[in-house]
């Protein structure tokens, strides 16, 4: 039996003002079902708050309703008054009489009229409010980290000194990501090494921090607050634990010449068993066996395993499968450079000189193909004449991607200005669409490199490139001056566009987040969600999201870790217990319902009898995952699935409770 | 609005005649996260709207069923908004997406079979435009009262 | 009568699976006592094969059986489909109520199957004046997906051009509201709420359907132009986008509400408007468990 209470609120005159709030009180006490109306100045307050309470208790309520300002400014705080008075807080609805009715309609006799609807609405719903409990998902307080760049780093560093056990995985043979790639940083041009190896060993050695590198994770499965996940270890063919990075190993090897090195962005070569660069982390060396003459020739160069002082090269080793069991991940990717060998007029893959931001980074690097002297890649002369292009295949809805890469603007300043350092009496151009340099020191540092170090910068695009005598001869507009410009250039770098890394849309599928249609992965809310994505448990750091520069990486990785250390603070995961619920007899397991729930939150369920036998398959809502919004309900033809909280039978009845 | 329009019981408020065409019953569906937060902008604004639409709170358009239109056009309504959050922004990712299919069928179904599709509209109004909201139901409503009293529509007794 | 090509074939293809094992009921078509109409046949033994048969008289779209617990329990089922029945089953594998690998799809080829209140007077003629509207648009006269294929020994479909299949449909769209209202409330006045339609329907599957749910009521039971105009507004709306055209619904109405003219006219709108059509590919996802960024926005302010 209903035993519902109603009270209106004045709110001083914000509601009085227009609406008869003693009228309303006279009509809540005639619907059937209520024991209980009173009309009060300010229900929010203390004295408001308690004579709630009181008369919850007195006449031992079943549901409350108020008509008041709008659920989001107080819904919570009544919901909290009744739950402590012991009735579950969903037994509490508000009629929203001022912001949608004491605050836009003049007609006080109307208004009176539609504060009296609302209210007789809500009256329905509250008596057909069914007891919600929050839902508890149990925790599994390890947390895993996909990707080992400064984002996933940050992140591992900030969960695991929070007490949290993390499971690092990264894909390359060591960690380290694109930032160690880098040579100086802007705008303090840290040498970006000396600040990145630091953190690099503190993941290795922290006591939290389990590290898996040449891993890559093959299947996920699960739910916040128990993931289960295989990681694959791919083979190193080396042991791990014996090898001292000594590097004997890989001076052995015969193959010097063939491979192209990855981490130098195809600029020098590799041998097979190799360590990507001097400072990786593990200093244990990968052998590539696609490329390795052991395995391509029937086993019989073992050059490496002979120069080995420890005999740690294990030519059996195979790959292995750890299965591990978390309660929450970071996907931290990061990111790619787009191909751009097709934009036929810059040249790119076609003139060895053309070059990549990236593939520059390395010739400045102390540790790269160069030893840090720029040298053009055709014939190893220094260049006097560098041109910059920047936005190459970003801003391009056509060709390229429509966004912009957001770091280019200022690695190009960065790379103009060292440039100038590096070699004196050098020229830079740098052909700009615009200027994006919004951080601290960020513009300041741009207009040093244009006053200081004499850059040139010409606003306008290029729209070819070509080789004549040794030179690329680079044509482009100056908008600025209103000329077309030729310019002889021994080198040119194009600020080439950023893109997920390769393969990140297989790994949101398997993750089951959401991922726009370059492939970064979705924010829950673009402003107000920044860290997590759409699937509960799960956060995003880095590039992965989007383009950023090495601070956003940063913080976006604390911001990660310290979700996750939020999460972790309890025992249990607390869901709003709003969540659809399916009726197992009428199911006819069609799965409209799966098709549209955003969340992944419903999956298969076979009914079986007390033999084994199959009696029907059903739908099934994963409390944890389920966010209570409906699209199941409305996907469903036989109504076998309804929300908690928005119930048909509710709505239909407050339809009918504004029935002419 | 004339006094004979306005039926005045013994006691309580006074009941507004709905089925009275120059005072029509406006029914909007709305979703919780844009629209209705769109409406109490418009609210805080003190803005001022036609008062004859009453407002029913969902989560999300993706709740919102074609099969709530016809119930209350079944209820007296003589004119339905569907209200939600701007494709791309729906607070639960994809809502807004799937229902807007739904619309689209529905809507063609209905105008089909003979019903006024000027009496069913649908909208995207997010939480920051309150003058959206506002304009919406005026113009909504000035149109309802402004289309043939006779009922077009094969969901309300003759 | 004699066993035409394509009745051995079939008896051959049905015996041969039921010998195996590879399936435990064979559904397909039989001769009845009637020659203008043929009737369902269920077999579960070999010997039962020889009385399998195929004509222009196979109107009945046997997917419809494939929903019933008592077709079910059988597990592996083969089953005779003429190309428009075909996406009956193809749609419920896409609606995970069958399994492909449960299901052995005899495919016939079928150039039309002729009306039967003109067969019933006599007609045996198939031509484009003789055979049902279905039959007129149809593009899968061979069916799109099968098992087993059985060649047609009829002639082709000859389409002048003269007979415009639905004509109908395009006249009511150019009708005014009012128009349109008049026409279909003297439609659904006529309706008897028998549910014929759906039980006809081989994607009518919900064990509950939706007019049975009383708590709340959406739809009304009660049969009167309101009830009967809520009742085919949601059966129509149900199905768009699923419907495969199979126009069993119109035949089974004993009441002739041209429902056709419904699903036909919502197949080809879901079409223009989201490019899909319902049956052709078990591995397309159904066109209301997928949305586009750009889907049809126009008619929202």
């Amino acid at each position: 039996m209903s035993r519902i209470g109603v009270f209106v609120c004045w709110c001083g005159s914000n509601i009085a003002g227009t609406v008869d709030v003693e009228k309303v009180r006279e009509e809540a006490a005639k619907i059937p079902g209520v024991v209980s109306a009173l009309d009060y100045k300010y229900m929010c307050s203390d004295p408001g708050q308690n004579s709630l309470r009181n008369i919850i208790k007195e006449k031992n309520l079943t549901g409350v309703v108020l008509a008041a300002c709008s659920p989001h400014m107080h819904e919570n705080t009544f919901r909290k008054a009744a739950a402590k008075e012991g009735l579950n807080p969903y037994f509490v609805e508000i009629a929203n009489i001022r912001e949608q009715v004491s605050w836009v309609h003049e007609d006080k006799e109307r208004a009176t009229a539609k504060a009296v609807d609302l209210m007789k609405m809500m009256v329905e719903k509250v008596k057909r409010d069914k007891p919600i409990e929050d839902v508890r998902v149990p925790l599994n307080k390890k947390a895993l980290v996909i990707g080992g760049g400064i984002a996933g780093i940050q992140a591992a560093l900030d969960i695991a000194n929070g007490g949290v056990e993390v499971i690092l995985v990264e894909k390359e043979p060591s960690i380290g990501g694109r930032m160690i790639q880098l040579d100086e940083t802007f705008p303090t041009l840290d040498c970006s090494s000396c600040i990145m190896t630091p953190k690099m060993v503190e993941a290795n050695q922290h006591p939290n921090i389990k590290l898996y590198t040449y891993s890559e994770v093959e299947d996920i499965s699960g739910y916040i607050g128990n993931f289960k996940v295989k990681i694959k270890k791919k083979a190193r063919s080396v042991v791990e634990k014996d090898c001292t990075g000594c590097g004997e190993c890989w001076n052995a090897c015969p193959m010097h010449k063939n491979v192209k090195s990855e981490f130098n962005v195809q600029l020098s070569e590799r041998t097979a068993i190799y360590v990507p660069f001097p400072q990786a982390v593990p200093l244990v060396p990968v052998l590539d066996r696609s490329v390795c003459l052991h395995f391509k020739k029937g086993g019989k160069c073992q050059k490496c395993y002979d120069a080995c002082g420890p005999k740690c090269i294990n030519f059996d080793l195979q790959d292995e499968i750890i299965e591990e069991t978390v309660g929450a991940i970071v996907a931290s990717t990061g990111y790619d450079l787009m191909d751009t060998s097709m934009y036929g007029e810059y040249g790119y893959g076609k003139y060895k000189d053309v070059i990549s931001g990236l593939q520059f980074e390395r010739l400045l690097s102390a540790s790269g193909p160069t030893e840090g002297v720029i040298k053009r890649p055709s014939d190893g002369k220094t260049p006097q004449t560098i041109v910059f292009v920047q936005c190459v295949g970003s801003r391009d809805p056509e060709k390229g991607v429509p966004y912009c890469s957001k770091v280019c603007c200022m690695y190009t300043a960065k790379h103009a200005k060292l440039f100038a350092h590096k070699v004196h009496g050098s020229q830079s151009y740098v052909f700009y669409i615009d200027i994006r340099s919004t951080s601290k020191g960020y513009e300041e540092f741009v207009r040093g490199t244009m006053e200081q170090d004499g850059a040139i910068y010409l606003r306008g695009r290029v729209s070819k490139i070509y080789e004549d005598q040794g030179k690329l001869i680079v044509k482009g507009a100056d908008t600025l001056s209103g000329n077309q410009v030729e310019i002889a250039a021994d080198m040119v770098v194009l600020a080439t566009g950023v893109i997920p890394k390769k393969g990140s849309d297989k790994l949101a599928q398997m993750l089951g987040i959401s991922y726009d249609k370059y492939g970064f992965f979705t924010e829950s809310h673009p402003k107000l969600r920044p860290a997590e994505s759409s699937t509960a448990g799960i956060f995003l750091a880095g590039m992965a999201q989007g383009p950023r520069d090495i601070p956003e990486s940063v913080v976006s990785g604390s911001a990660a870790a310290s979700k996750i250390l939020g999460l972790f603070s309890k025992n249990e995961y607390e869901v709003e217990g709003t969540i659809a619920n399916v009726n197992e007899a009428t199911c006819v397991a069609c799965f409209y319902c799966q098709r549209v729930c955003a969340y992944n939150a419903i999956s298969k369920k076979e009914i079986k009898d007390r033999s084994g036998k199959l009696i029907k398959v059903v739908a099934n809502v994963n409390p944890g995952l389920c966010t209570g919004c409906g699209a199941c309900v409305n996907a469903c033809f036989s109504k076998s699935i309804d929300v908690k909280g928005f119930m048909d039978d509710q709505i239909y009845a407050e339809i009918k409770a504004l029935a002419i | 609005m004339e006094d004979k329009d306005v039926k005045k019981e013994e006691h309580g408020a006074p009941k507004i005649s709905g089925d009275n065409s120059n005072d029509p019953r406006i029914i909007a569906f709305v979703c919780n996260w844009c629209t209705y937060s769109g409406a109490d902008l418009a609210g805080t604004s003190r803005m001022k709207y036609s008062d004859n639409v009453r407002v029913i709170k969902l989560p999300c358009t993706g709740r919102i069923d074609p099969l709530f239109i016809v119930e209350a056009f079944k209820k007296g309504a003589k004119g339905v908004l569907v209200s939600g959050c701007h494709p791309g922004d729906c607070h639960y990712t994809s809502g807004n997406y799937h229902s807007r299919r739904k619309y689209a069928t529905f809507r063609d179904l209905l105008g089909y079979l003979g019903v006024d599709l000027d009496r069913v509209e649908f909208s995207w109004v997010s939480a920051s435009e309150g003058n959206k909201w506002v304009s919406i139901i005026n113009e909504f409503t000035d149109k309802i009262k402004s289309l043939p009293g006779k009922s077009t529509d094969i969901f309300t007794k003759k | 009568m004699a066993n035409t090509k394509t009745d051995e074939k079939l008896q051959k293809i049905a015996k041969d699976l039921l010998e195996s094992g590879e399936v435990s009921l064979v559904i397909g078509y039989a001769k009845g006592s009637n020659p203008q109409r043929m009737r369902p046949l269920f077999i579960t033994k070999p010997e039962e094969a020889d009385k399998l048969s195929f004509n222009h008289h196979a109107v009945q779209d046997l997917a419809v059986f494939l929903k019933k617990p008592e077709v079910k329990k059988f597990g592996k089922i083969g089953i005779v489909v003429k190309g428009c029945d075909e996406k009956a089953v193809n749609a419920l594998i896409q609606e995970y109520q069958l399994s492909r690998e449960n299901i052995k799809i005899i495919g016939v080829e079928c150039n039309g199957v002729i009306r039967q209140n003109l067969a019933d007077k006599g007609e045996t003629g198939v031509s484009e004046s003789t055979v049902y509207d279905k039959c007129l648009i149809c593009e899968e006269h061979t069916p799109v997906l099968y098992d087993f294929l059985v060649e047609s020994e009829e002639p082709k479909l000859n389409l002048s051009g003269s007979v415009k299949p639905y004509a109908k449909i395009e006249e009511l769209e150019s009708m005014s509201a009012d128009e349109k209202n008049a026409f279909w409330a003297k439609e659904f006045d006529k309706c008897i709420k028998c549910y014929a339609c759906r039980q006809a329907c081989p994607l009518c599957y919900c064990s509950r359907c939706i007019v049975e749910k009383n708590m709340p009521q959406w739809i009304d039971t009660n049969s009167e132009e309101t009830g009967n105009a809520q009742w085919n507004l949601i059966r129509a709306y149900h199905l768009s986008g699923r419907c495969i055209g199979c126009g069993e619904c119109e035949r089974a109405c004993p009441v002739n509400i041209p429902l056709m003219l419904i699903n036909e006219k919502m197949a080809r709108d879901i079409n223009n408007m989201f490019g899909y059509k319902s049956g052709l590919d078990i591995n397309a996802k159904p066109v209301f468990g997928v949305f586009s960024e750009s889907d049809f926005n126009d008619f929202i302010k």
